[in-house]
């Protein structure tokens, strides 16, 4: 077992609310109830799943979550081996079924399964596109509200457009403080950089940048030097410098942003809501994305992607020398599929900034072997073959890329993968994760 | 043949082949690559008429040239159309970005050609230049909305298709978003449009918030960009892409005192004031291929 339970008890009032925990009283026969239905839950949850238990967490309303609440304090308190004293009946209820729970399955094996069901059930209503209900009035949470009722309000964006806004999904920082609750030294728990490098995976390969950023705010606290989650972060600075997020901030925005950074006294409102997105300029989110990198090769100098993306940063930040020597150190490492193609991509931009066009044009080829229809790199070959005055050559990877359209769309082109970072990969380390704790 | 003397044959077909009748003497001459350069003269939205040579100044790299000017009347146009299909078109804006497109076909002459480059993340060369409009009317019926918007790889597809091919080349990009997807950057674009000898027209109806590299690419080319504010405006804006494009003027010049090849600065002027003058602000030039022994 881990030596988990002891010392996160003291983590306790901080993420969960000393005063719910300190008014026993507040507990009602509901809030047993609900609170034995959450065990069962957890308990019947099969991981990755789309179950009854994923249904009944997400038909728990804000006002069933309030009532919940001093219940899951005194319940948590209890599983992790807590004293507690209790006078009502409904108390008490919980109190046995704490201690059953400290039993069996015992408290951090509970605890992963219970952060795993609330992050299956925010995971699964993302792919059913279905979003917590919030509470009816009131503005949203801040910071010291419990985990179970916390709520804010999200922007969607699409192709480059804010389409509106949405809830946040309480399970997210509800999962977080669980998390919290398994290990004493949460950077020694495997689990807990598995659980954070696969959610955020998820959270990356669908677009939910608004989720992320709390979410990778925790990660950075709990994780500070794990190579992963320090890849996460530098991929999430990198996305948000890409187009696809650069697009969502006008003209104004940026200069609004660059003035506020620099001291200055904004000349104007921010427009188009910029504060709210929490984008930033690209250069001040790719500078983060650049250091964040860095830090994450310290630790672990194989992360072959991160010196990969390192470098299209450096190209990016018109340091393409800089990104050449990381690109061959890369290559050396062997990497395969797409971080192989990449590294052939921007070898070639590199190759092509210092003026080495025959160099970009090899680099190119390489990269269009290993995804023959890839657009990026046909793209890419054909505008090297353009710079050197080659018109039958620009020429040919255009004609290699005639498709009707629908099977245009369905090209295999890694490009078009690169924003979602790690959730590329979120299938796989999903499934790795609910693996480690069958 | 070596590369270089197939690109630079290449490069004197695209110049100089085509019906061209020269207004006043030819001044191409065997061994020398002409350059052409469309131009478009308004008086405030309106295109001049009636300019001839001397009404003109050009400058290559700073050096005034002896110019001529060239009957664009008969010249067949390449007109190539890149059209925004991502998922925001769907709907009213795909009836009116389709209804726009038909009414620019129905401006060519049977001499033309059309070519027809769609993009969302994905580019698809639908038509390549064909003198058979109703292939192109036909794909456009077939255009079905999806993905997100790669526009800097669509407009270059589109370029691409102007390479080496006889006539005026115009390439028409039409969007309703800002660009989300492309792998070729705005600068990489622009450097492969100075390499190409079409006018680059540009029509957005997204929200004028940021500075559109389209806007770049029309200046480079002597193209314009045109800011449409409802989908509904987009017929009209091609059918006066197609007229002001019909409207231009195509001043040529065999350069004298500067090299021929690299990357040439162009300043073109009317001596009549209150004019605008539109035209390509740079080329590359290409030197005179010695032939292979």
């Amino acid at each position: 077992m881990k030596p988990a339970a002891a010392l996160a008890v003291l983590c306790l009032p901080l993420t969960l609310g000393a005063g719910a925990a300190a008014r026993p009283g507040a507990i009602t026969v509901g809030t047993a109830m609900a609170l034995g239905n959450w065990v069962t839950a957890v308990r019947s949850h099969t991981l990755g799943g789309r179950d009854a238990a994923v249904a009944a967490v997400s038909e728990l309303t804000f006002d069933k979550r309030r009532e919940l609440n001093p219940g899951m304090s005194l319940f948590l308190s209890v599983l992790l081996g807590k004293s507690v004293v209790t006078s009502t009946d409904a108390a008490k209820h919980i109190v046995e079924l704490a201690r059953d729970a400290r039993q069996s399955p015992g408290a951090v094996p509970f605890l992963e399964r219970a952060a795993m069901l609330h992050s299956d059930a925010a995971m699964q209503g993302v792919i059913d596109d279905v979003r917590p209900a919030a509470p009816a009035n009131g503005p949203p949470s801040d910071a010291s509200a419990p985990p179970l009722l916390s709520h804010r309000r999200l922007f969607i964006d699409k192709d480059g457009e804010i389409l509106g806004e949405v809830n946040s999904d309480w399970n997210w920082p509800f999962a977080r403080s669980l998390i919290d609750l398994v290990s004493a030294k949460p950077s020694d728990d495997p689990f807990v950089g598995a659980w954070y490098h696969a959610t955020t995976a998820f959270m990356l390969q669908k677009g939910l940048y608004g989720e992320a950023v709390t979410h990778l705010e925790r990660a950075a606290a709990v994780l500070p030097d794990e190579a992963r989650a320090l890849f996460d972060r530098a991929s999430y600075s990198e996305i948000q410098g890409l187009p696809v997020n650069q697009v969502l901030l006008s003209d104004e925005d940026i200069l609004a942003l660059k003035t506020q950074r620099s001291g200055r006294r904004p000349l104007r409102l921010i427009a188009n809501h910029a504060g709210e997105l929490g984008i930033s300029p690209a250069e001040v989110a790719n500078a983060a994305a650049e250091r964040l990198y860095r830090l994450a090769l310290r630790m672990d100098p194989l992360l072959v992607e991160a010196r990969v993306r390192l470098a299209r940063l450096l190209e990016v930040r018109k340091r393409p020398e800089e990104a050449a020597t990381e690109l061959t150190t890369a290559l050396a490492a062997k990497p395969t599929g797409a971080v192989l193609f990449y590294a052939h991509l921007f070898a070639g931009r590199a190759a092509q900034a210092l003026g080495r066009i025959d160099e970009a044009a090899a680099h190119y080829r390489d990269a269009a072997v290993l995804f023959p229809g890839a657009q990026s790199a046909l793209l890419a070959q054909s505008q090297a073959a353009l710079l050197g005055a080659d018109v039958p050559a620009a020429l040919d990877p255009i004609h290699r890329m005639d498709a009707p359209a629908p099977a245009a769309e369905a090209r295999d082109d890694p490009w078009w993968k690169y924003q979602l970072g790690a959730g590329r990969d979120a299938d796989a380390l999903l499934r790795e994760m609910w693996a480690r704790i069958h | 043949m070596t590369r270089r003397l197939a690109v630079a044959l290449i490069a004197a077909a695209l110049l100089l082949s085509g019906p061209i009748h020269a207004l006043q003497k030819q001044s191409f001459s065997s061994g020398t690559l002409g350059v052409r350069v469309d131009v478009l003269v308004t008086d405030g939205r309106n295109p001049v008429a009636g300019l001839t040579a001397p009404d003109f100044e050009l400058r290559d790299n700073g050096v005034l040239q002896t110019i001529d000017l060239v009957d664009s009347f008969d010249l067949p146009i390449n007109a190539v159309l890149a059209l925004d299909t991502s998922a925001s078109i769907q709907g009213k804006r795909q009836a009116d970005l389709i209804a726009a497109s038909q009414a620019l076909l129905d401006g060519l002459k049977p001499v033309d050609r059309a070519a027809l480059t769609t993009f969302s993340h994905a580019v698809s060369q639908r038509i390549a230049l064909t003198s058979d409009l109703p292939a192109v009317r036909r794909e456009l019926l077939r255009i079905e909305p999806s993905g997100e918007t790669a526009i800097m790889d669509g407009a270059y597809v589109a370029l691409t298709a102007t390479l080496a091919q006889t006539g005026r080349s115009l390439v028409v990009v039409c969007t309703d978003g800002y660009d989300t997807s492309s792998w070729l950057e705005p600068d990489e674009v622009l450097e492969s449009a100075k390499r190409s000898s079409a006018v680059i027209y540009a029509v957005t109806a997204a929200a004028p918030r940021r500075h559109s590299p389209l806007k770049d690419l029309a200046d480079a080319t002597g193209g314009q960009m045109l800011q449409v504010t409802s989908s509904a405006d987009l017929r009209g804006a091609f059918q006066k892409i197609l007229q002001d494009f019909r409207s231009r003027y195509i001043l040529s010049y065999s350069p004298q005192g500067v090299p021929s090849d690299g990357l040439h600065r162009l300043d073109v002027r009317v001596k009549r004031r209150g004019l605008t003058v539109k035209a390509r602000s740079t080329y590359i030039g290409v030197a005179p291929a010695t032939p292979h022994r």
